[in-house]
């Protein structure tokens, strides 16, 4: 059963007046929660990033002209035939990737080569932090997003500003606080036995907002659901999102994770980050089927939330930044598939994309240790993304260390 | 008392919970005693584990099927484990050699994973290396089948030296191309999962690894990796980080890793760490959702549905076999995300409930009656914090009661 924020607001109200709600700050009525998700829509932005975890191959997601790429993949090369052409793109494109064509006739795609951050290396992990937290070789604790949340925090506290979908992600861990992480909207419920909403009530009272450590984490965790699920089941009860999920790509489930980025913007619940994972990517064999499924799931993922969000209205405020921790090895390795690699390819989708184009070129003449270079720095990316969120100068410097201008794929 | 509260915390943090009186029986027994029947089960009559994927029909089309019910099964043993320490370690490893089943075909190979990991859980470290890395479900996982002499295959040679050994910043692009080489030749026969080497697929060219030369094959890689003095550093902070938490004092720990790459066994190290744990020197950490709830179920809860565990696992963050890449389970603090939170109480409403119906073996009324009772059957040996003590009281005992301190913030922190 789904709890009824009404009896259940009801109830917590007597709760705050206690005093055992502690700092908890619920909108105490629907109007209140209604007039925030006005407040909240049409002018907030929102950034989707996608992240392709486990480092997706770049040179098979939009295949250079070279004749060399053929001779470094020569059972993994994806056949000319089977290549889609992109009107005045000189890449040919994965044949998963169809369902972009129209994001790109449209202008609303720039794919970015070679991105990275110096020194990452080549393992997975040194290389998810160097990107997650934007500065490469420090024990950073916080995330570039995270910063930035906590550097334009409002007065008043927007549960839902921060959403990590399918894992947490250290991108958007703050100093302090973590985003809300969801699933799917489906399962993002408290079902309380019977529906006795005097459960939910009972566990919050355990909350205690002197608690320390880890217990006073442990203890902040329900009301911060608590608050989550009420907005999120609120404000996303009537969005309509389509239920087409095909089983054959849905490689972990993970479409729903689009539906639900869908639903939370249509929703208006206030949310600037949200941040999709995807896994998969780490492709040492059968390289072809894998990243061909997890590359459609993205496509797929992407162009139905866009033509979506047109619809609703929300497109020209939503942003995607797809990113990976690094492309893969220029040779294949002989198992069907590639090894870790260095440069990268990443994607800036939707319509604030001032138009469609490629940046950065892959010479695979000119390799490093067998690798794409990187040669346009991840955080260039990131502060382009920041500015379109209104980043000041001074939040760039304050979130990425300096200002990393350069970038202009983006209408500001 | 001090000694107590040691023991109620081992009962938590390593056993994963409490059956009914076992805490009494510790007292009663001392922690020192304790601690070596946890170690050394051997010598002290101890039933051996059993294969909890024993009567489980593989060759069921419905491979999906098959899977959760070795989730269940596992869990089920775990409840049972008349060695909790083994089976704690067991999980470790599982993490630590992290191999996801949702990656390997046939995807029963994982229970012979599992069953692998827990023959070396408190063995020998240098052992347990060198049969992990020819372990069928690893060599599918990682690619090692596939690494032959004419193209090698990195990806098992780097997780090795990134994750299982030396760890990253001790280990050059050339050590990864070498261990590569030299693992190379390795198949796994897809029908029964026999492995043999193939001297035509293997490259017996000698190699320099971590700048030990002439490594060709695999007791040779084994050395040289076992030879750095970072390998024995690493695992002991793995260990370490696991018992005692992740701020652990590592001055505390600090002679153990050169004793430890003497001989590789995990004994006297878990042994130690043990000793260090119910002394106080353990810090609070976020109980695991495996370990919370086969603490709940060793209240005799009626277990949970399948349908509910596969939320509850999936929605937390930690589906026992299937950790979400090669680095294994997310660290503990994830485990207090939105999404877990709403795992741990769906589950614990469920749980609840479940045990409240017609049939169940206990009473949610009586064993929810008494809160200071209910503490201790938690090991929560000083009561719950006034405010859960406070919430509870406010529900009449029965299944709500229950859901509620199931749910509590009491149970997550050990």
């Amino acid at each position: 059963m789904t709890m009824n924020r009404r009896t259940f607001l009801g109830l917590s109200g007597g709760v705050a007046a206690s005093g055992l709600f502690g700092g908890l700050a619920l909108p105490r009525n629907a109007a209140a929660l209604h007039s925030f998700a006005r407040q909240s829509s049409g002018t907030a932005r929102t950034l989707v990033v996608v992240d392709l975890q486990g480092g997706n191959d770049a040179l098979n997601t939009f295949v250079p002209q070279s004749g060399l790429y053929r001779d470094l993949r020569p059972t993994i090369a994806l056949p000319e035939s089977d290549l889609l052409t992109f009107a005045g793109l000189e890449y040919g494109v994965h044949p998963s990737l169809a369902s972009l064509q129209s994001l790109w006739d449209n202008g609303q795609l720039a794919a970015l080569y070679g991105t990275g951050l110096q020194g990452q290396g080549r393992s997975h992990f040194v290389a998810q932090d160097a990107w997650r937290t934007a500065r490469p070789g420090e024990p950073a604790r916080s995330g570039w997003l995270g910063r930035w949340l906590e550097a334009t925090e409002p007065d008043e506290e927007v549960p839902l500003r921060a959403i990590a979908l399918g894992q947490s992600t250290l991108a958007a861990q703050g100093e302090q606080g973590r985003p809300v992480a969801i699933q799917s909207v489906e399962g993002f419920r408290l079902n309380p036995p019977r529906g006795n909403d005097d459960v939910t009530a009972a566990v919050l009272a355990m909350s205690d907002p002197a608690g320390r450590g880890v217990m006073g984490e442990a203890m902040a965790a329900f009301p911060q659901t608590v608050e989550a699920v009420i907005q999120l089941q609120e404000l996303v009860a009537d969005v309509d999102v389509s239920d087409n999920v095909d089983q054959e790509i849905d490689v972990d489930g993970d479409q729903a994770l689009f539906q639900a980025t869908q639903a939370i913007i249509q929703g208006n619940v206030g949310a600037q980050i949200l941040y999709v994972t995807i896994n998969g990517f780490d492709t040492h064999s059968g390289q072809a089927s894998q990243q061909g499924a997890l590359l459609q799931l993205v496509a797929d993922g992407l162009a139905d939330l866009f033509a979506a969000l047109e619809t609703s209205g929300h497109a020209e405020n939503t942003l995607a930044l797809v990113v990976s921790e690094f492309g893969r090895r220029a040779a294949e390795n002989g198992s069907l598939g590639t090894d870790h690699g260095h440069g990268g390819l990443s994607f800036l989708v939707g319509p604030p994309v001032a138009q469609s184009a490629i940046i950065g070129e892959p010479d695979l003449g000119d390799l490093a240790d067998g690798d794409l270079r990187i040669t346009i720095d991840a955080r260039s990316m990131y502060d382009h993304a920041l500015r379109w969120l209104g980043a000041s100068d001074e939040i760039i410097v304050d979130v990425l260390g300096q200002e990393w201008k350069g970038l202009q794929l983006l209408r500001l | 008392m001090e000694e107590h509260i040691g023991l109620a915390w081992l009962g938590r943090k390593i056993g994963w919970g409490f059956t009914d009186g076992q805490l009494d029986e510790w007292a009663g027994l001392g922690a020192a005693a304790v601690i070596e029947r946890l170690v050394d089960p051997d010598e002290h009559g101890v039933p051996a584990r059993t294969d909890p994927f024993a009567d489980i029909d593989r060759t069921d089309e419905q491979q999906a099927r098959v899977v959760a019910t070795g989730i269940v099964r596992w869990i089920d043993a775990a409840v049972e484990s008349p060695r909790p320490l083994e089976t704690f370690m067991e999980f470790f490893w599982s993490d630590y050699f992290a191999v996801s089943g949702r990656v390997v075909r046939p995807r029963h190979w994982m229970f012979d994973h599992m069953n692998l990991l827990a023959s070396h859980a408190t063995g020998n470290f240098a052992e347990l290396l060198r049969a992990v890395t020819i372990d069928p479900s690893m060599l599918r996982f990682l690619d090692g089948g596939t690494n032959t002499k004419e193209n090698p295959n990195e990806n098992f040679g780097r997780e090795m030296l990134e994750l299982y050994s030396v760890g990253v910043d001790n280990f050059t692009e050339d050590d990864v191309k070498a261990a590569a080489r030299a693992l190379t030749g390795w198949r796994v026969h897809s029908r029964d999962g026999a492995v043999r080497l193939v001297a035509s697929r293997h490259d017996n060219s000698p190699q320099t690894l971590l700048g030990v030369e002439g490594v060709h094959d695999l007791d040779t890689t084994m050395a040289a990796v076992l030879a750095h003095p970072a390998t024995a550093e690493r695992v002991v902070h793995k260990l370490a980080t696991a018992v005692l938490g992740q701020e652990y004092d590592v001055d505390l720990v600090a002679d153990l890793p050169t004793a430890f790459a003497e001989t590789w066994e995990l004994k006297p190290v878990l042994r130690r760490l043990l000793e260090l744990g119910v002394a106080g020197h353990a810090v609070p950490s976020v109980l695991e959702p495996v370990a919370w709830y086969v603490t709940a179920r060793k209240l005799r809860m009626t277990q949970a549905g399948r349908e509910q565990l596969r939320e509850f696992f999936t929605l937390a963050g930690q589906v026992p076999m299937q950790p979400p890449n090669v680095g294994g389970f997310p660290p503990p603090d994830a485990y207090l995300s939105t999404s877990a939170t709403i795992a741990r109480f769906n589950l614990a409403a469920h749980l609840a409930d479940q045990t409240g119906r017609n049939n169940s073996r206990i009473d949610p009324a009586a064993l929810t009656n008494d809160l200071d009772l209910l503490a201790q059957r938690f090991g929560i040996v000083d009561g719950f914090r006034p405010a859960t003590q406070q919430a509870l009281e406010n529900l009449r005992p029965g299944v709500d009661r229950l859901a509620a301190t199931l749910a509590s913030p009491d149970l997550v922190v050990v």
